[in-house]
């Protein structure tokens, strides 16, 4: 079988290009010319022919494996694998579906990802990727978990505690019936660590909580206290709130809170001389009687009587007097929506209700449709 | 196929302009006549009256002063609070006191125009009226300040108190029976450190001059056969007091004790019938050119982007 010249030429450029014979017999060559062009090939071990052979044998569709003809040896010498020790695989492999969780997980601790049987995930995930795994996670560390708190775990407890606690006394069945025969409600907190010391300085303070209405004061009495108190009312609750911490010890403070409270309570009850010079400006809402208001309106409307066309409400009215007019119901009317637009704080329905109060107390009619 | 479509459409939208447009005025120009039926139609104030009655520096600001004459004609919609306005002022008797009208609201929903309505009826029903328009123009420049002779501690503005005597002497050259006196903007009187400043170097505030003493002054009850209508502005006052547009927290304590009794007039955005008649005013003017703001669409994008508020529906058509 003739070789022909060129096609042996097309045959070194192939292995040139790193690519593999399309013939590997090398006996295909023998006796032709192409021996002295690719001397490499023919002058080659039997066991690189062989590897040569495998390496072409190995067809993979669409990439061309390189023949590494002289094979270079690496500077380095092969390195010895350090024996590691074994790691176990992690606990919740080997959990029974049945186990008993409240020995696993007695008490409170930080989150542990071999111990937890639960697939959790936690963090902020890259984009199009899930929340990162539950393992070198410290996201979850970083959290507080309940996991040695589950319900069977807490009825566990509450039974083992059950026979240490008394019945629930008689008649404070509903929160109405605890706060009317405990008006007083006495905050305190203890604390257990496992440190040099048992004690903890936050253990001193002590706070006073009771419901103003429980105290039973008058008019003068609960603005007084509310002036005297402060920021330390709040009036949605109707609760006054006293906070005792300056004292090192718990009964110190607590005594101090008793003190305060009685003092307060008596305070208020007190009238002094002062008092008595409380202006409109002390006032704690605003109030008709005394106001400028009254003085405006009382005479407005006694000009109002003088003239051609007064209102009808005021021609039935013998004197305008603040009592007389205080009776009538559109000055009343006056009174409360200005009243309300002053205390409440002024919004559109308070405005419109002053508006028309405003215009009956005028004699201004309503807009009519023609 | 789609000419008949398209011609139909045009039609349709044409014929609907058209309507539409002839809807959105009242031939009515006497405002004493307006009645809730012409509620939201607009009205003209004849070339002669406004020669008559608001010559000089404009009672509006300068940006409806500028609309003003692109559009060439003075108009005013009628609305529920000028209507209100002027059902009270109607009430105003010899020997009865003085009636308050305070118009508050939002910003840009058109108190200063409400205001303008209210005057108009005013003058042209012969009332002797004194408008002190937007006050805070008083207080916001350095004009001329000199202290007063007659008033022990105050200060006169020169300037400003010769051109409000110029615009009542213009304004009111008619007979003259009962007497208005309004005020743009009134919470700047009790409220607002100037730029001018004493001999010690020392900011005067508004109340320090005699012209918002004057004033001031007006608003007790004690004079009769006349009213008082102010409007309140959030931005008029100081900017530290710019957290609500309700007259109590406007006027404060002082301010609201001056007016109490007073009627407060909301006036709010516009209503669905006001906005459409507006924009079809604005169509009639030309001021609207773009052919997507005559579809139903681009009117319901208008509303949508505007909330209704003539000032922000004004400031989206301007490009348009």
């Amino acid at each position: 079988m003739a070789v022909h010249c060129g096609r042996a030429k097309h045959v070194v450029f192939n292995i040139k290009a790193g690519c593999h014979l399309p013939y590997s017999d090398p006996s295909y060559f023998r006796g032709s010319s192409v021996r002295k062009l690719i001397p490499a090939y023919f002058h080659t071990s039997k066991s690189q022919r062989q590897e040569a052979r495998e390496v072409a044998s190995q067809k993979t569709d669409g990439e061309f494996r390189v023949l590494d003809i002289l094979k270079k040896k690496s500077k380095y010498p092969e390195r010895k694998a350090v024996p590691r020790a074994e790691v176990m695989p992690p606990r919740y492999t080997r959990m029974s579906i049945d186990q008993d969780w409240g020995s696993v997980w007695p008490v409170a601790r930080t989150f542990h990802p071999a111990s937890v049987p639960l697939p959790v995930r936690m963090g902020y995930p890259l984009k199009k990727q899930a929340p990162l795994g539950k393992f070198v996670n410290t996201e979850l560390m970083k959290i507080p978990n309940f996991l040695h708190l589950t319900p069977p775990v807490v009825k566990r407890q509450c039974e083992a505690i059950k026979r240490f606690c008394t019945a629930w006394p008689k008649g404070l069945e509903t929160e109405e019936d605890i706060e009317k025969h405990f008006p007083l409600e006495v905050i305190t907190s203890d604390y257990v660590h496992s440190s040099p010391t048992i004690r903890d300085e936050r253990a001193r303070v002590v706070t006073f909580k009771v419901k103003l209405e429980s105290l039973k004061l008058d008019k003068h009495a609960k603005d007084k206290l509310l002036r005297l108190v402060g920021e330390r009312y709040d009036a949605s609750t109707d609760t006054l709130t006293l906070v005792a911490e300056r004292c090192p010890l718990r009964q110190q403070n607590y005594d101090y809170a008793t003190y305060l409270l009685t003092v307060i309570f008596h305070e208020s009850q007190k009238l002094e001389e002062w008092e008595k010079e409380k202006g409109e400006s002390d006032m704690e809402e605003w109030r008709w009687e005394g106001s400028k208001a009254e003085e405006t309106v009382t005479r407005l409307l006694k000009q109002a009587k003088t003239c051609s066309s007064p209102p009808e409400y005021l021609q039935s009215l013998p004197d305008v007097t603040p009592e007389h007019i205080s009776a009538s119901q559109p000055v009343k009317d006056y009174a409360t929506s200005l009243g309300s637009l002053l205390n409440q704080g002024e919004s559109l329905e308070s405005l419109e209700q002053y508006k028309k109060s405003v215009m009956k107390l005028l004699g201004v009619p309503k807009l009519s449709q023609s | 196929m789609m000419r008949p479509a398209l011609n139909s459409s045009l039609q349709s939208f044409l014929l609907g302009s058209i309507r539409r447009i002839s809807h959105c005025r009242t031939s009515q120009a006497d405002p004493s006549c307006h009645t809730l039926q012409d509620e939201g139609l607009f009205y003209t104030i004849p070339e002669d009256e406004m020669k008559d009655f608001f010559q000089g520096e404009p009672l509006w600001g300068r940006e409806h002063d500028k609309q003003r004459k692109t559009f060439q004609e003075m108009s005013l919609m009628v609305r529920r609070p000028a209507l209100e306005a002027i059902n009270c002022l109607k009430q105003a008797r010899p020997g009865f006191p003085s009636l308050h009208l305070v118009l508050y609201g939002r910003d840009g929903a058109g108190k200063t125009m409400s205001l303008v309505n209210t005057i108009h009826f005013a003058l042209k029903n012969k009332w002797f009226a004194i408008n002190a328009g937007l006050c805070s123009y008083w207080f916001k420049f350095k004009w001329e300040t000199a202290p007063s002779e007659t008033m022990e501690g105050l200060y006169n503005l020169p300037m400003m108190g010769v051109q409000l005597l110029a615009q009542i002497k213009l304004q009111n050259a008619q007979l003259l029976c009962k007497t208005l006196i309004t005020v743009d903007g009134v919470n700047n009187l009790w409220y607002g450190r100037t730029q001018m400043k004493k001999l010690d170097k020392s900011h005067i505030h508004s109340p320090e001059f005699s012209l918002s003493q004057l004033l001031l002054r007006s608003f007790t009850n004690d004079w009769s056969n006349g009213a008082v209508v102010v409007t309140v502005d959030r931005l008029a006052g100081q900017p530290d007091r710019r957290e609500s547009y309700m007259p109590r927290y406007l006027l404060g304590k002082e301010g609201f004790e001056k007016l109490d009794p007073f009627i407060p007039i909301h006036v709010g955005n516009y209503t669905e019938r006001e906005f459409y008649s507006c924009v079809n005013y604005y169509t009639d003017r030309l001021w609207l050119q773009n052919p997507a703001a005559q579809t139903p669409e681009g009117q319901k994008e208008l509303e949508f982007l505007s909330g209704r508020n003539p000032r922000d529906l004004k400031t989206l058509c301007d490009p348009l």
